[in-house]
């Protein structure tokens, strides 16, 4: 009962700051959702264990639990591999406008 | 055969004590230089100028990889045939420059790489020495190419070379990177003996040997997620 309220908190909490931080426009709209629904569901796993149970079932592992710990284990992951790939890429924009930035210069006092 | 305008490309950081020296010993063997001062928190780029170089400066640090390809875009836009890298630190000796240069004007080799370890006595530190023979077995493994010494920064490149050569890695693992284009494009290419000296003052500001971990990490991700 606790962990299920506690993660139904930081459920809000952190679709709340999505809101928050989309009407910053520090968000785009499909992240917000992404995330919104990402939250709802993860609330809607912990008060329905029959659910996970099911899944678990489903997935051939022992228990509701597992079965979540594996698929978020599986989704960070994921996500860490896409911020990873997705930060080399701005790196290598800030490369190309810098590199164009110091050529320019040149041109303009030559 | 048409005169041909050899650039030499210089990459430089936080050298003002030196920079002016190495670009007063290659002024009389090739008159065209471009130091590319790689936001330096000192004077680098004036002590250049001063010196006689074309100088440019990018707004923020980039690392080798990426000055040595701002300055061979400018060397390429300048109308260079040939392109010197050059090291900042004053380990290269400009006497060799041409030699490295040779094989590319008599058209033996699209890109020339000197070699510290072909140089009878050299003074290689044994650290060094270590870690440069594991950056050789690495770039053996990764592209295939087998050459005696991996991460010397002097070189030449003939316009095709300079042109076809793409380099992403903007630090030091760029070097294995070459090496790596070289493979792919199929360029042809020849090692020099060359001297590199170890003094005081470079390897107080070298690349630790540490460093050599995260460059071959660096590079294994590349080729992993390209
Ligand atoms: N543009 C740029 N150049 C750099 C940077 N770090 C080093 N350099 C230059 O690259 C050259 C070689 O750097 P070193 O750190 O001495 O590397 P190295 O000569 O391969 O290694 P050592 O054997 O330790 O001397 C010098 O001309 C430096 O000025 C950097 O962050 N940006
Ligand atoms: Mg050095």
């Amino acid at each position: 009962m606790v962990i299920q309220i506690l993660i139904t908190l930081i459920a809000i909490v952190v679709a709340l700051k999505a809101i928050t931080q989309f009407r910053r426009h520090l968000l785009a709209p499909a992240p917000m959702i992404g995330w919104i629904i990402f939250w709802i569901a993860i609330t809607i796993l912990v008060w329905l264990p029959d659910l996970t149970d099911r899944i678990a079932a489903l997935l051939q592992v022992g228990r509701g639990a597992d079965a979540i710990m594996y698929l978020s284990l599986i989704a960070i992951f994921y996500l860490f591999f896409r911020v990873f790939v997705r930060l080399e890429k701005t790196e290598q924009l800030v490369t190309l406008l810098a590199r164009a930035i110091a050529l320019i210069d040149t041109d303009s006092k030559r | 055969m048409h005169p041909h305008t050899t650039w030499i490309v210089i990459a430089a950081y936080n050298e003002e004590t030196m920079i002016g020296s190495v670009v007063a010993s290659v002024l009389p063997i090739v008159a065209h230089i471009v130091v590319v001062d790689d936001h330096s928190r000192d004077n680098t780029l004036v002590a250049a100028r001063a010196a006689g170089a074309h100088a440019i400066r990018h707004p923020i640090n980039l690392g080798q990889g990426a000055a040595l390809r701002t300055g061979m875009d400018y060397a390429l836009a300048h109308g260079a045939d040939v392109i010197v890298h050059f090291d900042a630190d004053g380990q290269h000796n400009s006497a060799e420059i041409e030699y490295v240069v040779r094989p590319i004007l008599e058209g033996g080799a699209d890109i020339v790489l000197g070699s510290r370890f072909l140089k009878e006595g050299s003074n290689v530190p044994a650290l060094r020495r270590a870690v440069l023979q594991g950056g050789i077995l690495f770039t053996w493994l990764l592209s295939g190419v087998k050459l005696t010494d991996t991460h010397n920064g002097f070189r030449a490149l003939s316009r095709h070379a300079a042109q076809t050569i793409r380099i992403h890695q903007n630090r030091m693992a760029h070097a294995s990177e070459i090496i790596d284009e070289i493979a792919r494009h199929g360029l042809r290419y020849t090692e020099v003996p060359v001297t590199i000296t170890y003094s005081d003052y470079s390897m107080a500001r070298g690349q630790s040997s540490l460093n050599a971990a995260r460059i071959a990490g660096q590079m294994l991700w590349s080729k992993l997620t390209s």
